[in-house]
């Protein structure tokens, strides 16, 4: 049985917001050199999913598959280094996009080259944008059913999948034939680590790398959404020294300024 | 409304310290001794730099997250400020480096130098100790013990005292050799030409025949000098290593942590009026005519002085503060060019019920309670070929080296009654190679690692003895010290193209720079990272020179 399990490569959640950078022409925010990418935790969780799956049926063959600009090796490699039978990239400039749907579409143009998949199981959402637009076009674009937001995968009888969905105050219970998509969210926990000599293992493997010329992808619709304008809030920051003789005296007059500059206000104008 | 700092330019300073990191805090105090008004401008809420401590790893901890091992007392300024008088102390433990292998074999390094005045830490040698620790290595190896003794004499008579004018004297001319340079040319001193440009391993094969003694070597030189196997250590490291290594000197337990350094050199400073105002990150250095005659702060306002010293790094000396005062291609060539990639560690406190009891003791008694401590493979082949290798690669080595610091054994103020806390460090890549959630994996992992390694030595190491752990990584350094590149403990990497005259490069080595009133003073110059290291002190005779204050060296009697 393969599962396929699709990845994004995004900025660090945890990049300071300092070292990131928003190129407002090109309408992208980078993250520089000296911030190493990584993969979307969303689609971790999806791998942690599939070697799960694994765990309990042996003949699981694991293919994670990411498609994008420009890839960094080493982090995506990670997929490998825990357990992943295969590592496919797909590498394009005109695959950086916002656009979900030639990625949804690239993607399944990945999985119908290799032969087709029992499983594919991606993240929610990308933690760059939080779209989650992709898995819902590349059910449709590969016929399978949609499974959303499990916390828990599991087959049943080789041949059906059930999923725990998470909802707010309880669970539900889904399932569905196979070949079908599912989304995994946060509650199905921690991709695991990897042991060092898997790592060490996993430095030696390459990637498979499939062109985008290479692959049968579907035309996009238009019209597409389009992103106009990027911004981030504009803050700053005046600093005054109050001058007063003493300590009530400086409160008093900080009260008249909190009051003068409207930074407070009193009375019933909220 | 007044925006800030405008105001403040009338408040007149003689001269601006940039950033209130460690070596601020020395020349704050030498500038104000000659009689200027000094002012000492810190980014963060806390002066020191890298020379503070902070209640960790549990309530009633005290832990260093920087320096940790310092000998402060050997510094010029611990004499000329009296900082014993303002609370700076330290205990003199009589044995310095140990180390555990794997086979349950050991080495105790007795301090061949003993402190017979802990109020000014002079020494005497100690003849006992030498004895003990030739003992210690005839047991592996007679001719590494041979080899002992004979460095300790060349030690004695030659190293020592070039090595401390080296640290406190301003790089010579390239041509003129320098007070360790000088050494080659003395045919018994142990030091020839060719160890200027071996690396760590060739050093320690060079000097050493047993597997203990070459793997503690390496083990030992990124602890104190900075340096993988395979880098060109230089002469300064390989004198400084190997003092260390072979206990030449004694180990030295600062009380109360570092902090107690900070404390002491602002307690001097402020008797002396030094103004220290934290919270004045500096954005830009003011220039007019080719001079410095202020700078600009991050939030807002300015503050002017005839006289700026930058205790930050030459990158954000040059790149931020001074970015719009071109310099020239070819220096910020070299200034973006900086090596960086080396010292950066897994470091921090492990609190503990009871101190570790090592299986080893048994065999060697009272080996465990060396104030810095090393267990691991005795096996060099390991440390030369694979261990940088390794570490880049992972983040950590398969085989690890951990370096541990009981040192609530002797000072009672790091830990409640009865309990101790104990650092360790074992070494881990650049903070660029990780993303920030893989470093937050790796170092649980190594702490993970590091307790059951130390579980292996010492058995009683359990997860009931551990009251908590803090430890740090380059990724953490990195987020607080904008002037430790890459989260290292080194502020540039530590070998030979980066030492002495060519630190952090040929054209900025000399503490003065292109602006004039502008001087440089951090460890990003020589004689390099490290508390009580040189830049600040010789930044500080630079300027008497220069501006014809007076020769404070020299009424102190000191040669440099
Ligand atoms: C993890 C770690 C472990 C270490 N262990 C040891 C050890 O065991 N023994 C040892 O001897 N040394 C050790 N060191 C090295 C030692 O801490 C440094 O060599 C020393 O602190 C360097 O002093 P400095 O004055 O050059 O820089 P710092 O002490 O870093 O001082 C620079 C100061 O400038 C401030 N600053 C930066 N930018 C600005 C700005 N724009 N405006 C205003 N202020 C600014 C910073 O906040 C900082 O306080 C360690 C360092 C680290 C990071």
């Amino acid at each position: 049985m393969r599962v396929v399990v699709c990845l994004k490569q995004v900025i660090d959640p945890l990049t300071p917001a300092t070292a990131l950078v928003l190129d407002a022409s090109a309408k992208k925010i980078r993250g520089g050199a000296a911030n190493p990418p990584v993969i979307n935790g969303f689609d971790e969780q999806g791998i942690e999913a599939a070697l799960r799956l694994r765990e309990t049926n042996e003949d699981v063959e694991i293919v994670c598959v990411a498609v994008g600009e420009r890839f960094n090796n080493d982090v995506m490699k990670r997929s490998l280094a825990v357990g992943a039978d295969q590592l496919i990239l797909v590498q394009d400039p005109s695959l950086d996009t916002w656009n979900a749907y030639p990625i949804a579409a690239t993607l399944a143009a990945v999985i119908r080259q290799i032969g087709g998949a029992d499983l594919v199981i991606c993240g929610r959402q990308g933690s760059d944008w939080d779209n989650g637009l992709t898995p819902f076009i590349l059910a449709e674009q590969l016929g399978m059913p949609l499974l959303t937001l499990a916390k828990r995968v599991s087959i049943t009888g080789e041949t059906r999948i059930e999923i725990e969905r998470a909802l707010a105050d309880g669970s539900m219970t889904m399932d569905a034939a196979l070949p079908a998509v599912v989304t995994v969210t946060s509650e199905l926990g921690a991709l695991r680590m990897p042991s060092v000599s898997a790592r060490l293992t996993a430095a030696r493997k390459q990637p498979r790398q499939i062109a985008l010329a290479e692959l049968d992808v579907a035309a996009t619709p238009s019209p597409a959404p389009e992103v106009v304008d990027l911004t981030i809030p504009v803050t700053s920051r005046i600093c005054t020294f109050i001058e007063a003789a003493d300590g009530p005296g400086a409160g008093a007059r900080l009260a008249e300024i909190l009051l003068q500059t409207g930074a407070v206000r009193l009375g019933g104008e909220r | 409304m007044q925006p800030t700092g405008e105001n403040m330019a009338d408040a007149s300073y003689d001269a601006i310290v940039i950033g209130g990191g460690h070596h601020a805090t020395i020349i704050s105090c030498y500038l104000a001794k000659a009689g200027l008004k000094v002012a000492v401008l810190e980014g963060h809420t806390a002066l020191g730099g890298g020379a503070v401590s902070e209640e960790a790893p549990a309530p009633g901890f005290r832990q260093n997250p920087h320096a940790h091992f310092t000998r402060f007392y050997g510094h010029p300024a611990y004499a000329d400020f009296n900082l014993r008088e303002e609370g700076l102390e330290y205990i003199f433990p009589e044995q310095n480096e140990g180390m555990i292998f794997e086979d349950g074999s050991s080495f105790i390094g007795y301090s061949g130098y003993r402190v017979v005045d802990p109020k000014t830490g002079r020494t005497e040698e100690a003849p006992d100790n030498v004895r003990k620790t030739y003992d210690q290595i005839k047991s592996f190896s007679q001719r590494d013990a041979d080899s002992y003794l004979r460095l300790f004499e060349q030690y004695q008579k030659y190293w020592k005292k070039a090595f401390h004018k080296h640290r406190f004297t301003a790089p010579t001319p390239w041509r003129e050799p320098d007070a360790l340079e000088a050494l080659c040319d003395i045919p018994d001193s142990g030091i020839e030409p060719v160890h200027q440009f071996m690396s760590v391993r060739q050093c320690a094969y060079d000097y050493f025949e047993s597997p203990e003694l070459r793997t503690l070597f390496m083990r030992a030189t990124p602890t104190s000098g900075g340096c993988f196997p395979d880098d060109a250590m230089g002469l300064q490291s390989l004198v400084h290593v190997m003092g260390l290594v072979l206990s030449f000197e004694p180990a030295a337990i600062v009380k109360g942590g570092t902090q107690s350094i900070t404390d002491a050199l602002v307690k001097a400073g402020k008797k002396l009026d030094v103004e220290y105002l934290t919270g004045h990150e500096v954005d830009q250095i003011i220039v007019e005519n080719g001079a410095a005659i202020g700078v600009q702060l991050a939030r807002g306002g300015s503050m002017r002085a005839p006289l700026v010293v930058s205790d930050l790094g030459v990158p954000q000396t040059f790149l931020r503060l001074l970015r719009n005062h071109p310099i020239g291609d070819k220096l910020l060539h070299r200034v973006r060019n900086i090596h960086y990639d080396r010292g950066q560690i897994f470091w921090g406190n492990v609190a503990m019920h009871e101190l570790p009891k090592y299986t080893a003791d048994n065999v060697n008694p009272g080996v465990g309670s060396q104030p810095r401590l090393y267990t691991g493979a005795k096996d060099p082949e390991y440390m030369a070929s694979r261990y940088q290798h390794d570490i880049f690669l992972l983040g950590f080595p398969q085989q690890p080296y951990i370096l541990t610091a009981p040192d609530s054994i002797w000072d009672r103020t790091r830990a409640p009654d009865g309990q101790h806390t104990i650092l360790i460090e074992d070494f881990t890549a650049p903070a660029r190679l990780f993303s920030g959630r893989d470093w937050g994996r790796i170092k649980e992992e190594f702490t993970n690692r590091a307790l059951e390694e130390w579980r292996k030595y010492a058995p009683n190491m359990t997860k009931d003895n551990i009251i908590g752990t803090r430890i740090y990584g380059p990724y953490d350094v990195q987020a607080g010290k904008p002037d430790m590149i890459e989260g290292g403990w080194t502020e540039g990497s530590m070998f030979a193209s980066q030492l002495g005259r060519f630190r952090p490069f040929p054209e900025l080595s000399g503490f003065r720079t292109p602006v004039k009133n502008l001087y440089m003073c951090s460890s990003n110059l020589h004689s390099a990272g490290g508390i009580g290291r040189g830049s600040s002190y010789i930044a500080a005779k630079i300027i008497s020179q220069d501006r014809g204050l007076p020769r404070f060296w020299e009424s102190a009697g000191r040669e440099f």
